[in-house]
């Protein structure tokens, strides 16, 4: 189980962050992506595999400004 | 009643400015602002409300980032007039604050921001306001500054299109170096227009988060 934007979801540990995003819907230029107290680095997102107990936040940005 | 600023008196002088700041922010706090630099990428909305009001709030070095020009269309919301429209933003921007504080150091640069110019331009930020307008441009501030140059802190602002709830508007720690204001949300893709008040809402916390973080280190953003 891994919390990710304050849900507990199931299935997605062993899966990579951009597995994640691309299932979930995210475009992963558009976003920023929180694990453990830092910003997971965008060049990471294919080999940083998600573990079992992690507490994730995924930031989605929208436009205007 | 002082005469000055009527038009026919001279700017007060630096010391002046000094003492009236006191008087409202006391000295200790105003010397802490007047030796702080804060970096603003971006002179839209967000960016020239935060600039301005950062200005007002006596901070002395200003390091302000933008590409654009002004037009018709930036009025509904930018801190700008409309006798500076075809003016860069950058220009347009000095000429406001000079006339909040003659006496800041501002420093502009007319610029698209890439990751490849990132260090270029705010490799010596400390607190940097993210103020983009797209979506893309904002993720890629944020997560540029996260990776090449982990002691900056970034202050972005996302999700303030509309004219819905002013209160959904937070600012939240995402890490120690990274603040979101905004309600998270509510952006051009879903359809909102750009409103003044929802974005000089953003502004406020943004520029209210930099004041945090100068003056107490953000202990006390959550």
């Amino acid at each position: 189980m891994v919390t990710i934007n304050g849900k507990a979801v199931s299935g997605h540990v062993g899966s990579s962050i951009m597995d994640y995003l691309t299932e979930s819907g995210y475009d992963p230029q558009k976003v920023a992506v929180e694990c453990d107290g830092g910003v997971i680095p965008r060049k990471d997102y294919a080999d940083k595999v998600i573990r079992d107990g992690e507490i994730i936040e995924i930031v989605s940005f929208v436009g205007g400004g | 009643m002082s005469d000055i600023g009527n038009g026919k008196s001279p700017a007060p002088s630096e010391e002046e400015i000094f003492t009236a700041l006191d008087e409202r922010h006391t000295e200790e706090v105003r010397r802490l602002l007047w030796d702080s630099k804060v970096d603003i990428a971006g002179l839209g909305g967000l960016g020239s409300n935060i600039a301005v009001m950062l200005a007002r709030a006596g901070v002395g070095h200003l390091h302000l980032v933008d590409f654009d020009v002004i037009d018709l269309t930036n009025i509904n919301r930018q801190y700008y007039f409309i006798r500076q429209i075809g003016m860069p933003k950058t220009e347009a921007i000095s000429e406001i604050l000079h006339d909040i504080n003659p006496y800041i150091d501002i420093r502009t640069e007319k610029v698209k921001v890439t990751p490849e110019n990132y260090l270029d331009i705010f490799g010596d930020a400390e607190i940097l306001v993210e103020a983009f307008d797209s979506a893309a441009n904002k993720a890629m501030l944020v997560n540029t500054a996260m990776e090449q140059a982990p002691d900056t802190t970034v202050v972005s602002g996302m999700g303030l299109a509309g004219y819905m709830d002013s209160n959904l508007i937070k600012t939240k720690k995402i890490t120690d170096k990274f603040i979101l204001c905004g309600d998270g949300v509510n952006g051009l893709e879903s359809g909102y227009h750009l409103f003044a008040p929802r974005v000089s809402i953003c502004a406020g916390h943004q520029a209210n988060a930099v004041l945090q973080l100068l003056i107490e280190g953000g202990k006390n953003i959550r």
